[in-house]
């Protein structure tokens, strides 16, 4: 009796594990089956930053950078873009590895990524950053008040590369702390002073707040830095960059990254 | 909204991370199967010391013990396909479960090929002797004599193997795999709840470790019942 329960176990098993195998393999199939004309992009988009780059209900990419790409590649009917989500850190390294020819989570220009990447010249949306401290505090202003101090990034981020430059250049450090993409953790460290300080959009910041409850203030006085988010592109990628550049001019001009703008984040795409 | 840890979107979650299961289940299988097949062909090697290949063997085995699995899966995931782009074999558009897979596989072969052995060379040389006196041939005193024993010798690590298997399955995410814990990470970052989603992980790994630790040890008393 037992001999058969197990037995029907581990049919259960395979019969499972084929079933999943057949699935995953019809999918690669009807992707293949477009058009000859037609050249494949794969794209990668973050996975942990909503509104913007995240994994949606049914388990696809989603977000306001994926919109975007989805409404220019209606545009560049000879492009098919195909998502996949992949983790911020790891996303260069596909680029890298010519996992993919398209990265996006709200990337900014710094000069050790443009040396390896091409980026997009039109941005799609502001991305000017600020400093954030737990409420009440009066002691950080500006970067160099950080000198010291423990502050939060996640791993690949520009607010890194800028902190890390900081580091390189000046005698007194900042004490970066690495952490995984997680806007909780970054928000109750600052709270519970385990973080001085973060670094975060105006928007960021706010959708931090209604999440978690009152517990940040930001810096108003000054900004951490000034920037907006682009596509980033692997080197050789030049025709599909400039295709992509028009795109996105048209998209200005017409109103349609506005519109999209305010669906994802209730603001401008242009503001901060 | 509002807080940091809400004890009813446990309960909301719970469905959706189960539902990612069968991709655990699916690398846990294809690993141990993998591995118990490649790992008894190094085994093999091992003890019979065939040349080049048992050096290669020696030299696979601590490689892959002496290092972590994700940086495994990061040289087959992202390595790997440059090298082959070499010689002019495009795999880099890859489904990557199968990179995943692959991964699982050859890791699980290396242990699985230490525990073979070890189990192997713990059966008394008499036995072997003792074969052959009474005019088996080399292969029958393997399958009839020897490894029967090894099984049962083998079968408690063997357990301890799955079982930790099934929890490194937990680094497959880092590639964008979503299973069990990258649906928690996806759901976490979407709501900007994310505690609630590792509570789940944490019940369901548990409760998975335990059945299948409990079902070793009962399997294991009913081989030893049946010797007997």
């Amino acid at each position: 009796m037992k001999k058969r329960i197990s037995f029907y176990f581990l049919l259960t098993i395979i019969m499972g594990v084929i079933a999943l195998g057949c699935s995953s393999e019809e999918a690669s199939k009807q992707a293949s089956s477009s058009d000859a004309n037609v050249r494949e992009i794969s794209v990668g988009v973050g996975s942990n930053f909503e509104p913007y780059a995240y994994i949606d209900n049914d388990n696809q990419p989603a977000g306001y950078d994926v919109a975007v790409l989805k409404e220019i590649n209606r545009r560049l009917p000879q492009y098919q873009f195909k998502y996949q989500s992949i983790e911020l850190k790891n996303l260069l390294l596909s680029l890298d590895a010519k996992k993919i020819q398209i990265a996006t989570q709200q990337f900014e220009k710094n000069p050790d990524r443009e040396e390896k990447y091409l980026f997009t010249n039109e941005g799609f949306a502001n991305y000017d950053k600020r400093l954030v401290i737990a409420k009440g505090r009066t002691d950080i202003k500006t970067i160099d008040d950080l000198v010291g101090k423990k502050v939060g990034c996640a791993q690949g981020s520009n607010t890194a590369a800028i902190l890390e430059k900081y580091n390189q250049t000046h005698q007194q450090k900042i004490n970066i702390v690495y952490v995984q993409n997680a806007s909780s953790a970054v928000y109750d460290d600052i709270v519970n002073g385990r973080l001085d300080a973060g670094v975060m959009t105006r928007k960021t910041f706010k959708r931090n707040q209604e999440a978690f409850g009152d517990g940040l203030d930001i810096v108003n006085d000054s900004l951490f830095s000034k920037s907006e988010a682009y596509f980033i592109l692997s080197k050789n990628e030049t025709q599909l960059r400039d295709d992509i550049d028009k795109v996105l001019k048209e998209m200005k001009e017409d109103g349609t990254l506005s519109k999209l703008s305010y669906e994802y984040t209730n603001s401008d795409y242009d503001v901060e | 909204m509002g807080s940091l840890f809400d004890i009813r979107l446990v309960f909301e979650y719970f469905p959706l991370i189960f539902s990612r299961f069968p991709i655990t289940l699916l690398i846990v299988v294809v690993a141990i199967g993998a591995g118990l097949v490649l790992g008894l062909f190094i085994a093999l090697v091992r003890m019979r010391k065939v040349l080049l290949l048992n050096q290669f063997a020696i030299l696979y085995v601590s490689f892959v013990r002496g290092t972590p699995i994700i940086v495994q899966l990061f040289i087959i995931y992202y390595g790997f396909p440059l090298l082959l782009e070499q010689v002019g074999i495009d795999i880099t558009q890859w489904e990557k479960i199968y990179f995943v897979l692959v991964t699982y596989g050859l890791n699980n072969a290396a242990f699985m090929s230490e525990i073979i052995r070890s189990a192997i060379s713990s059966v008394p040389d008499g036995q072997r002797e003792a074969a052959y006196s009474v005019g088996l041939s080399r292969w029958q005193a393997l399958r009839r004599v020897i490894l029967p024993q090894a099984f049962l010798n083998a079968f408690p690590v063997f357990g301890t193997r799955v079982v930790n298997t099934f929890e490194s399955t937990s680094l497959a995410f880092t590639l964008g795999i979503l299973d069990m814990v990258g649906q928690a990470q996806a759901i976490g970052s979407r709501t900007y709840h994310e505690l609630e989603g590792y509570v789940v992980l944490a019940i369901i790994f548990i409760a998975i470790s335990m059945i299948l630790e409990k079902l070793f040890v009962h399997a294991e008393k009913r081989f030893i019942q049946q010797r007997r």
